[in-house]
């Protein structure tokens, strides 16, 4: 039935308005958990695995080929690359003007050796014991990815048999004396 | 007749009812930034718990940290899934480069290579997730059923100063203890 028209003037459409305050209080509740448990620091880790010991033999029948056993012994001061034991690799890398291990150095080498085995990707540490860790970090992230300013190494994926860009230079690091004793590092190779 | 003066006219006017607040529009901002914060919130794979009494090396690294087995090398102890195992007989000095982290000789063993009580704390580690494994069954990529195997994946977070000499002996440790694989803990460097 109709309203009369006196009532119909008098009616108000009624506007809901929404309670939204428990909603915002929920809300600023969950960002500040969220505030309080998210990480502003970006954790990243270097993988390394344990080496293991295999019987040479075997290997090189599955290679087909002796492996490079591309090894850097980081001393003190100085960083000895070697591959082949010695035959087919074998720089010195003395400390720069600080006194500091020369990272330009060893990458420089790094990528010639890399440019000769394009193939090879791991890399054999072996640190002396008094070597600091801050410094290890250094010489793997020198080792394992090439930098913007590097000459660019082309690789075919086997998968699809298209030249890729090589993104990384020796990506497996791994530390080769932890099953070994602190001996002192007295080298047969002469180093060039 | 009744007077009507002006002010009863404007209290007539008068509204009835509080001051209402127009939420929505901030309702709006908190909505993004819970959606923006939820997103970035899921990218963390893992919760990380550091230690605030180390400081970590910057490294160009990109990979996030897993799930794995913990070991905190602090400059007075060494600590395995939160728990202490191991106390440093010395304490690091700042003004002496590679000072302190020095381990009782009676804890080692293995000609000083093998740190026993953190061996037994990873032995006991990895005999729990063995015994769990045992009950569980998983399909490998091409779908046959099979028994998970052992991984063993150590988080190692050192201090920047601390010596290859006390990251060699905790390797060879969880090596002994089937441990496989080792993440090296450092902070991503800007470039």
């Amino acid at each position: 039935m109709l309203k009369r028209p006196s009532l119909r003037r008098k009616s108000k459409s009624e506007e809901i308005n929404l309670n939204l305050v428990p909603i915002l209080d929920a809300m600023i509740t969950l960002i500040s958990f969220l505030l309080f448990s998210s990480a502003f620091l970006a954790v990243v880790v270097i993988d390394t695995p344990a080496p293991v010991l295999a019987d040479a033999k075997e290997v090189m029948e599955k290679n087909k080929k002796p492996p490079l056993n591309l090894t850097l012994r980081i001393l003190d001061k100085q960083m000895y690359l070697e591959g082949g034991f010695g035959n087919l690799v074998n720089r010195k890398i003395d400390s720069n003007q600080e006194g500091l291990y020369d990272l330009n150095a060893l990458h420089t080498a790094l990528i010639e050796v890399k440019m000769k085995f394009p193939e090879e990707t791991k890399l054999i540490l072996m640190p002396t014991p008094g070597v600091a860790y801050e410094s290890l970090v250094q010489i793997m992230d020198v080792a394992r990815q090439f930098e913007k300013t590097d000459p660019t190494l082309f690789k075919k994926n086997p998968q699809t048999n298209v030249q890729e860009q090589e993104t990384k230079l020796f990506p497996e690091v791994i530390f080769g004396n932890i099953l070994s004793d602190n001996r002192n590092f007295s080298t047969e190779v002469k180093f060039t | 007749m009744r007077p009507t003066s002006i002010l009863s006219r404007r209290k007539r006017r008068r509204i009835n009812g509080g001051f209402e607040l127009q939420l929505t529009s901030m309702m709006d901002v908190l909505v993004i930034i819970l959606v923006f914060m939820l997103k970035s919130y899921s990218t963390n794979a893992v919760n990380f718990a550091a230690s605030g009494k180390i400081q970590f090396p910057t490294s160009l690294a990109e990979e996030l940290p897993g799930d794995g087995a913990h070991v905190i090398i602090e400059p007075d102890s060494i600590s395995f899934d939160g728990e202490k195992v191991l106390n440093f007989t010395t304490l690091p000095e700042p003004s002496v480069t590679g000072s302190g982290y020095t381990i009782d000789e009676t804890q080692l063993a293995d000609g000083k290579h093998r740190i026993v009580p953190l061996y037994d704390a990873l032995v006991r580690a990895r005999d729990r997730v063995e015994l769990m494994m045992s009950k569980a069954v998983v399909r490998d990529e091409k779908g046959n059923l099979k028994k998970p195997t052992f991984h063993g994946t150590l988080i190692i977070q050192a201090d920047k100063d601390v010596r290859y000499d006390i990251l060699k002996k905790i390797m060879f440790t969880a090596g002994s203890a089937g441990y496989k694989t080792f993440k090296l803990v450092t902070l991503r460097k800007e470039t």
